[in-house]
């Protein structure tokens, strides 16, 4: 047996997680490695897949995406396909109805679920605990926060849904058993829920609030470790439907999420190891031939049959850009294109409007071939046997698209089986 | 020590740190890493100073820093690189100001116990094992009667290997760092590692002389103790390293002080400390590092048994992946489950103090459930403290993966 693995994913956001466990399952040794946990705990937890095109909300997930690539041939989903987003995505969720953290959604017909600023967001699949938010249903809201709770905003949520034409107004509650608290986290509140005596005291104080025929959207803050068990249960006490809303990071749900894959990776046989960043790399002038990774008394070499990069864009240190605006890959040196350009000045000053208006990807990123593989300067692949997948590629604005997730989770899925 | 300092400015205040924070979870008495680390960091001004070897004391703004357990994780999740425990382990010194109570005085000298106790061990024992003394321990000194204290072993390892007789015909020689538990406690632990070196061509060397790592010292505060605990170690082991041997060590967190903590967090940057890190190996990296060399003797014959696997928070913070996992899958009729439990909550000497026996306990709680519910034959854990935490927590007996590789060989019987 070698001692080396088949391959190793540098990053573990949702790229890196679904290429780590796509390639594990399909029997191949697995070194998953970070730098730290990120882009899962500080997103919304759900699958965004296509939620914007060409100005306008998109229903059709799947079918737009089809749209987007024939219009857009440099879009990470035109390197990816369509047909393995949607493999990817049915794997996905596979796998977290194994983790026992089941998604809903299709991929096809897009959720329409409130934001954390109570504005209707298209997604395609979130976890069972959103799904009664849907907004494509006229029940009215009431929005359920805490006074110490200051990631989360009922009157705002309520406001700006209410404006969008989904009835809806706040309630602000404390948190039993923590009216001495001024500020608090959201991962005490998950595990407070987590626990059926304090969901019948919330329950018991929220209850009287209650007018027939509304539903309850409360911050996804809805149990760490026994979700599903809490949704259940505040439902049955309540006698309406529950549904969380994502709130500032960090995620809760994200975090489930995170949870899941790194137990299912780890119940697979795949190494994980955060929390020592790669700072270099072998190679044979063709191939990686190993990864060195930081560790406590000298620098080690993982060594490898191939290699996923998915360490994210800008926003997560996969791309730096210095103050000459230069960007570079931080581990493999690769070459970025569509580099940051300075924003329109008036009067010196920046134009925040001029810059995000302004058309065409404005994010660093990785070109890559048709396998994925990143290209050099000539426009060939650096090295055979390394690939990209999600932020870090380049050719999309997940941000304005919403298209994020689809794109982490597709082109893992296709880099976990490289 | 700057470097450590200035990686706060890269917090961008995302709190993943405080979601992954085990000790947070269970007690409001610790607020998170985050608060306590980067964000109260920026009052301590006068640190520098305070924790400097000869520097004046002066007060913490912030006295949550005492409930951190060092367990790290903070540092491992950071998607920023800022160094949470280390920053958090400095600003505990300077809190404590070198004052440190009789009881943690006592506990953060495990050789100096070692050394007192050994003689007396029967009797020393009947004390440990004895609740209503503990009870009266408890009172006077704070340590809690039902923290996991282990028995001496009324033999020290060093008085092993003076008689142990060296193997000819070695194809390399490892110095091997024992570690204040291995020869007190467990002398029984490193006669295995010294014939599972031995069975893969090793000539083992023990140094004489081999005095505390300092980290009890470090963790509870007492900075210029536990610099003196450092150089007097370094000492002992700079003239292996300097003739070339690589230094194995069974301790995961001794060995790591060695590696990193002396030169990332007591700042001692003098030549010795470097020398002595560039050579340590834990003993398992050693072991899987012999087979990347196709150099590991592979007779393993089958051991039929269910075992979890912890790899310890320190284990983590070697950066060197998961190596006993590594070899435990060279052993035919193993069944090993990786445990996702974060932290046993011992955190060395914390768990044994009875204002925070409680919370170590409540820290540990999952890992426990989730060692109990593979139906284990027997657990293994590669740090000594975490071992005895996790048989006192669990009911399940806890290893050090070595005695495992050892039943593999045939050296023993597990």
């Amino acid at each position: 047996m070698s001692a080396g693995y088949d391959l190793i994913v540098i990053g573990a956001g949702y790229a890196g997680l679904m290429a780590a466990l796509t390639a594990q399952q399909s029997g191949r040794k697995t070194l998953l490695i970070a730098k730290g946990n990120g882009g899962t705990h500080l997103k919304t937890g759900c699958i965004d897949v296509l939620g914007y095109h060409a100005g306008r909300r998109v229903d059709h997930a799947l079918r737009t995406v089809s749209e987007l690539i024939s219009e857009r041939p440099g879009h990470p989903y035109a390197a990816t396909g369509a047909e393995a987003l949607g493999a990817a995505l049915l794997a996905f969720k596979q796998a977290m109805d194994r983790a026992g953290y089941p998604f809903e959604g299709d991929g096809i017909i897009n959720l329409l679920l409130p934001s954390a600023l109570g504005v209707p967001r298209p997604t395609a699949l979130a976890p069972r605990t959103m799904i009664a938010g849907d907004l494509r249903r006229p029940t009215p809201i009431v929005v359920v926060g805490f006074d110490n709770f200051k990631d989360f905003h009922p009157a705002l949520i309520a406001d700006n849904l209410t404006a969008a034409g989904h009835p809806a107004r706040a309630v602000t509650l404390t948190a039993p058993g923590f009216e001495d608290e001024a500020d608090l986290p959201p991962m005490t509140l998950a595990r407070a829920f987590d626990n059926a005596p304090f969901r019948a005291a919330f329950t018991a104080v929220l209850g009287p609030q209650l007018r027939p025929g509304e539903r309850v959207a409360l911050p996804a803050v809805l149990g760490l470790n026994a979700a599903l068990e809490a949704l259940a249960d505040l439902e049955a006490r309540l006698g309406v439907p529950v549904f969380e809303i994502p709130t500032l990071p960090p995620s809760i749900p994200g975090i489930r999420l995170f949870n899941a894959f790194d137990r299912l990776l780890r119940a697979a046989g795949a190494r994980v190891q955060i929390g020592h960043p790669v700072v270099g790399f072998k190679t044979d002038g063709l191939r990686v031939t190993a990864v060195t990774g930081q560790s406590a008394a000298r620098p080690k070499d993982w060594a490898c049959d191939a290699v996923v990069l998915a360490t994210g864009g800008v926003a997560s240190g996969g791309i730096t850009v210095d103050s000459h605006r230069v960007a570079r890959e931080t581990v493999f040196g690769l070459p970025v294109v569509a580099a940051a350009q300075p924003p329109e000045t008036v009067n010196g000053m920046s134009a925040p409007a001029a810059y995000f208006e302004r058309p065409g990807p404005s994010l660093p990123g990785l070109a890559v071939d048709a396998a994925l593989r990143p290209l050099d300067h000539s426009g060939t692949a650096a090295y055979l046997n390394l690939y990209a997948a999600g932020t870090l590629l380049t050719g999309a604005e997940p941000w304005r698209e919403k298209s994020g997730e689809g794109i982490s989770l597709a082109s893992g899925w296709r880099t976990g089986q490289c | 020590m700057l470097d450590v300092r200035l990686t706060l400015d890269h917090c961008v205040k995302c709190n993943i740190c405080t979601t992954a924070c085990p000790v947070a979870a269970v007690t409001p008495l610790f607020p998170g890493p985050k608060y306590v680390g980067p964000q109260a960091e920026r009052f301590r001004l006068e640190l520098e100073p305070m924790i400097a070897p000869e520097g004046p004391e002066a007060p913490s703004p912030d006295h949550s820093i005492d409930y951190c357990s060092g367990c790290g994780i903070c540092s491992q999740v950071c998607p920023q690189g800022v160094k949470i425990a280390e920053i958090n382990t400095r600003a505990r010194a300077a809190y404590v100001g070198g004052q440190l109570p009789l009881r943690n005085q006592l506990i953060a000298r495990p050789d100096l116990l070692g050394t007192l106790g050994t003689p007396f061990a029967p009797l020393a024992n009947a004390t440990l094992s004895s609740q209503p003394l503990r009870g009266v321990v408890e009172s006077v000194l704070g340590i809690h009667a039902e923290a996991p204290l282990p028995p001496f072993a009324g033999r020290t390892f060093q008085q092993w290997a003076s008689r142990h007789r060296r193997v000819r015909n070695a194809v390399r020689s490892v110095a091997y760092f024992h570690g204040c538990s291995t020869n007190y406690y467990e002398p029984g632990l490193g006669a295995l590692t010294v014939q599972v070196l031995e069975h893969n061509g090793c000539r083992v060397i023990v140094p004489r002389g081999q005095t505390c790592c300092g980290l009890p010292l470090q963790s509870n505060g007492d900075f210029p103790a536990a610099r003196a605990a450092a150089q007097r170690l370094v000492n002992t082991l700079l003239p292996y390293a300097e003739a070339g041997f690589d230094i194995v060590a069974t301790s995961t967190s001794c060995g790591l002080m060695l590696k990193r903590e002396y030169i990332e967090i007591l700042g001692l940057d003098a030549p010795e400390f470097k020398i002595v890190s560039e050579h340590m190996w834990d003993i398992c990296e050693y072991l899987w590092h012999l087979h990347e060399q196709g150099e590991l003797q592979t007779d393993f014959r089958p051991v039929p048994l269910t075992m979890p696997y912890h790899a310890p928070c320190q284990q983590k913070g070697h950066g060197i992946g998961k190596p006993a996992l590594d070899l435990f899958g060279l052993i035919p009729g193993l069944r090993v489950a990786e445990m996702t439990s974060a932290c046993c909550g011992i955190a060395g000497t914390y768990g044994l103090k009875k204002e925070k026996y409680q919370i170590a306990m409540d820290v540990g709680a999952p890992l426990f459930a989730e060692i109990r519910a593979t139906g284990p034959d027997v657990a293994a854990c590669d740090s000594e403290t975490c071992r005895w935490q996790i048989t006192h927590g669990s009911g399940v007996r806890t290893v050090h993966p070595i005695e495992v590789l050892a039943a593999a060989y045939g050296i023993v019987d597990l």
